[in-house]
């Protein structure tokens, strides 16, 4: 029996139909390669995927590290295959009782380590997850409550695209399946476009039943604008520059007063690398928000390592970009809409008359803009431009609404819901359409929640969300007047395919669907803390079943208040009520103990 | 037989300064045994107290550990911190001494005893504290004429009156560190110097020490200095060191750093006199038997913390007539008048800072134990102990302890139903001050 043989009998005993579907796979994943120690070692498009002198030492090196954060009584799900040291190598730090998992993308990788590798010995512990992404992440979010995931990096990267299936799959899952309630501090920024993604953020988590503390910068827009006036140029990057500086500091004191599960910071919130260090030493956990272009704004280089997950709404560049920045993980998270605000709405005649229009614009007068939208001028159609930033209109003058104010919420969906084609085009400092344009502005979301129709520039993730069964899609310039003219006459289409992109926005895209998301990869990611709590183990009925073991500690468990998250404070507090002549238990003594050191440890400044 | 705890969460002075407490708890309950519970650092200090049959350590950072594993795993964090104090053996004394007015020595003076003295006396959670405990308050809020020490009122919390001697610490190590026998072996004054202080404020500047070191060396011929603190204050030393002409290196040693707390009792009661500012170590030079001259400035003052016993001088920062005009300016000359007349002449909320220092007169006290000349800025005062406790009295002054202080507050505050005003107006307090 040679050593595939012999590896595939062992696979038999645990997966006997992996162990057939291997015998029907081509190898030649992976070249094998002797490494200098004389053991088999790997390569794919020359680049190694183990060490070309020990890959053992290597893989021990790294499986001491993986392990690092693991937490007994979590499954260990390993992303990478390569020639699997390190499994092997975790197999040998880890209890038998550790359940551990390896993602197998492609089984003809796997077939490559059976040919040089025995499974003899540790082999027998792995549990593979292989076959549809969908339906893997089905099977381990109904048999893993806890997940830890590890990730070999060189072997990982070979298989990106179903790995981020795969995780997004599980992600939504468990999204699915979350209970517990957390403390979410929000931290704002002073002003501009994610502040208005702020005012969608706060309210879809309190709609999920997290408890939301919105450390809101925007009221401090008059002292930052007043800074705007000092003429010395250098000396107002100055100034404003620590007056971004003291609302982080003042963020810490906010975040210390209260203190949260996560922070979620949203674009241009000003939190620099100092008060991010400082919340790490203090083990609260970052998520930032970037609702931006990563191209035109590009601060996110200097704070990337400081949170602990970035949450970002363009993919492949941007991903790596930030990576490459240091960001430890990186997340795509589109914008989405807010079914209380993006709605459709009827209004008075004069509304009507206002906002009514066969074909609108609404946005800031981006270069791409000016040239395009000319074109929609002297048509047989009515056309109106919305927006801000419209200095030196030029022909366009005659479309521009409200002489280029800027346009709040509310009345962007009064123009939506009274335009026949909105027109969403994505903005570009150059001609046309932008060549690298991936990402999808929130108009396309909150367009469709509002019942509109609209005609969009083709983009890289548009079709992640959308099809032509909702959306005009115009893949070139020149194709803008011909598809107005297509549909502003066709009622019918128009409706039917803006009540289509309607009910699809309603059902997977809404901001409530972005912040389970979020908290479904946070959770995943931190099974430990966030995924604890998001699956509801830290209620009380949860304490008691875990302390079936240790009976004395069940009355004092079950003196707690019975809620979804037994907290400290609130414990501390009920017994503080009793009031001053209050002749108080031990356990209540000790619980009381505990609140006042937890107190020193919001030492935050 | 019963068995009794002493907690005294606080630092190395205030643990101390629970020295007569503890001998007069054994002189008035002989029978009782008696436990302490102090911060885990100062154990071994407390291992050294006279009278006590256990000493248990409070660790800070177990509890900061058990608090953070709440937000983890609070079955466990709970079953920690049962834990904690199973070992400590709560719940076994009869009684708990609280000597600290801060809410976890409240809560653990009800985990660790069925009953409470001092702060937490009517339970852990009310506001209400006993007489001493409210006396106190008073002084840390207003100060006033105050002429209790602090010792004396921590006896006056537990119950009892102060200690009829002075106590002293137990020898628990004897061996010198490497290098320090050549000082303690030839004749002549030995003295250690206390060149820093926990209380940045309270440091006294190394100008000063190096003239001094000068002063004493020129003026003692067989004069010899050690010169003691922490670890974290040997940069200070070798700054100081730094300074001083090489003919004085000989007959100067440096041990700071280098000692535990225990050794450091012993060393220091090998010498003649102890001198700094920093009230921990001098407390800690008072109870290892060795004369001390302390310099009180900042909100340090002789009447609350000076040296316990007899035989010690205390130099007091005082405002100098420059300085007098300038608290007039900005407080009126009513409140200094007042002052005055109450003999509080150092009653400035944010403290005194001295503009120059006594060093050829502290000098010449250690010599000769006389002084010719007070100078502009400070007193001089030398402790004395009765059955009121400690006192100090100014030095060739007239200034002897205002009408009977102490004792009029010792029966004023040990009665049922206590008058604050008289209370106030015996501290020379105005009745508005009051701390309801």
């Amino acid at each position: 029996m040679n050593i595939v043989q012999k590896n595939l009998k062992l696979l038999r005993v645990h997966d006997p139909i992996l162990a057939d579907r291997l015998k029907d796979v081509n190898g030649g994943v992976l070249k094998v390669l002797t490494a200098k120690n004389g053991m088999p070692t790997a390569q794919v498009h020359q680049q190694w995927i183990h060490s070309a002198y020990d890959p053992w030492k290597e893989a021990q090196a790294w499986a001491e590290h993986a392990v690092h954060e693991h937490r007994s009584g979590e499954a260990l799900l390993t992303i990478g295959v390569g020639l699997l040291y390190h499994v092997e190598a975790l197999t040998q730090i880890l209890s038998k009782e550790t359940q551990i998992l390896v993602l197998v993308p492609d089984l003809g990788e796997l077939l490559d380590v059976l040919t040089v590798r025995s499974l003899a010995g540790w082999g027998e512990q792995i549990q593979w997850l292989w076959g549809d992404a969908e339906d893997l992440a089905d099977r381990v979010s109904q048999a893993y409550s806890r997940i830890r995931f590890v990730h070999h990096a060189p072997s990982a990267v070979l298989h990106e695209p179903y790995v981020r299936a795969f995780q997004y799959a599980l992600r939504e899952r468990v999204s699915s399946k979350q209970g517990g309630k957390l403390h979410v501090a929000v931290v704002g920024p002073i002003y501009g476009g994610s502040l208005s993604v702020t005012n969608h953020v706060v309210p879809a988590l309190e709609a999920l039943g997290h408890r939301v503390t919105w450390i809101d910068h925007s009221i401090h827009y008059p002292g930052y604008k007043n800074l705007e006036r000092l003429r010395d140029q250098q000396l107002r990057m100055t100034m404003q520059s620590k007056f971004g500086d003291t609302l982080g500091v003042v963020s810490l004191a906010h975040i210390a007063d209260d203190p949260p599960d996560l922070v979620l910071a949203m674009a241009q919130a000003p939190l620099s690398m100092p008060v991010l260090e400082q919340l790490r030493k203090k083990n609260v956990v970052t998520a930032m928000w970037f609702v931006e272009n990563f191209r035109h704004l590009t601060y996110w280089q200097q704070v990337a390592s400081g949170y602990d997950f970035w949450f970002v709404m363009q993919q492949e560049a941007c991903i790596d970009a930030l990576t490459h920045a240091g960001a430890r993980q990186v997340t795509y998270l589109p914008l989405a809409a807010n079914p209380a605000i993006h709605k459709p709405v009827t209004s008075c005649l004069e509304e009507h008359e206002e906002f009514g229009a066969d074909v609108s614009f609404l946005g800031a007068g981006y270069p791409n803009r000016r040239q395009l939208l000319q074109t929609l001028l002297n048509q047989d159609w009515s056309f109106k431009l919305w927006g801000n930033e419209w200095e030196n209109p030029g022909p366009l003058a005659v479309a521009l609404q409200r002489n280029g104010a800027r346009i709040d919420s509310e009345t962007s969906v009064k123009i939506f819901n009274h335009t026949k084609v909105n027109i969403n085009l994505h903005s570009f400092t150059g001609h046309g359409f932008d060549p690298d344009g991936d990402g999808i502005n929130p108009r396309t979301f909150e367009l469709a929640a509002c019942g509109a129709f609209q005609i969009i520039d083709t983009r890289t993730l548009l079709s992640q969300h959308f099809d032509e069964t909702m959306l005009a899609i115009l893949q070139k310039p020149e194709d803008l007047v011909p598809t107005i003219q297509r549909y502003v006459y066709d009622t019918d289409e128009r409706q039917g395919m803006a009540e289509a992109s309607r009910q699809h926005v309603l059902a997977h895209h809404t901001y409530v669907h972005r912040m389970e998301a979020l908290l479904g990869t946070v959770g995943l990611h931190m099974s430990d803390r966030i995924g604890e709590v998001l699956r509801g183990d830290r209620s009380t009925d949860a304490l008691v079943a875990k302390s079936k073991g240790n009976p004395e500690l069940i009355p004092m468990v079950n003196a707690l208040p019975h809620s979804d998250r037994v907290e400290l404070q609130d414990v501390a507090a009920n017994i503080r009520a009793k009031g001053p002549t209050a002749v108080l238990s031990r356990d209540e003594l000790l619980i009381l103990m505990m609140d006042e050191y937890r107190q020193e440890t919001r030492d935050f400044i | 037989m019963s068995h009794r705890l002493v907690i005294q969460l606080a630092r190395l002075g205030d643990l101390l300064q629970t020295l007569p407490v503890i001998a007069s708890l054994r002189e008035w309950y002989p029978d009782e045994e008696l436990d302490l519970l102090c911060a885990k650092p100062l154990i071994s200090v407390g291992s050294c107290f006279p009278g006590i049959r256990q000493i248990f350590p409070w660790d800070g950072e177990e509890w900061r550990g058990i608090a953070k594993d709440w937000s983890q795993k609070k079955e466990m964090a709970l079953f920690q911190a049962a834990n904690y104090i199973q070992r400590c053996q709560a719940g076994s004394y009869s009684l708990a001494y609280n000597l600290n007015n801060h809410p976890r020595a409240m809560l653990a003076s009800h985990l660790y005893a069925s009953e409470v003295m001092g702060s937490g006396c009517y339970g852990p959670l009310s506001s209400r504290v006993p007489n001493w405990v409210k006396y106190l308050q008073i002084v840390g809020a207003h100060r006033g004429g105050n002429r209790v020490h602090l010792a004396d009122a921590f006896c006056g919390i537990c119950g009892v009156r102060p200690p009829t001697s002075i106590p002293m610490l137990k020898r628990a190590d004897r061996k010198f560190p490497m290098g320090l026998s050549s000082f303690f072996s030839a004749n002549g004054i030995r003295v250690a110097l206390v060149i820093g202080s926990g209380d940045a404020d309270r440091r006294i500047p190394l100008q000063m020490w190096d003239e001094w070191i000068r002063t004493f060396l020129t003026a003692c011929p067989e004069g010899r200095i050690l010169l003691v603190g922490g670890a974290g204050e040997r940069e200070l030393t070798h700054a100081l060191l730094d300074r001083i002409p090489s003919l004085y290196l000989g007959r100067i040693w440096d041990a700071c750093g280098q000692t535990s707390l225990p050794q450091l009792a012993n060393i220091l009661s090998h010498c003649d006199w102890v001198i700094g500012s920093d009230t921990g170590p001098l407390h800690l030079g008072v109870a290892s038997g060795v004369k001390i001259q302390g310099f009180y400035f900042s909100r340090a003052r002789v009447h609350e913390t000076g040296p316990y016993g007899p035989g010690h001088w205390v130099w007091q920062a005082e405002m100098t007539s420059s300085q007098n005009e300038k608290y007039k300016a900005q407080n009126g000359q009513d409140r200094l008048e007042q002052n005055a007349k109450c003999n509080i002449q150092n009653n400035v909320e944010e403290g005194i800072h001295p503009e120059s220092w006594p060093v050829q007169e502290s000098v010449e006290l250690l010599l000769t134990e006389t002084c010719a000349s007070i100078p502009e800025g400070w007193s001089l005062w030398e402790s004395h102990h009765d059955e009121w406790g400690a006192h100090f009295v100014q030095y060739a002054e007239s200034n002897r302890e205002p009408g009977g202080y102490r004792e009029q507050m010792w029966d004023m505050l040990n009665g049922r139903n206590v008058n604050w005003d008289s209370v106030h107006e015996l501290m020379g307090l105005s009745v508005s001050s009051h701390v309801s």
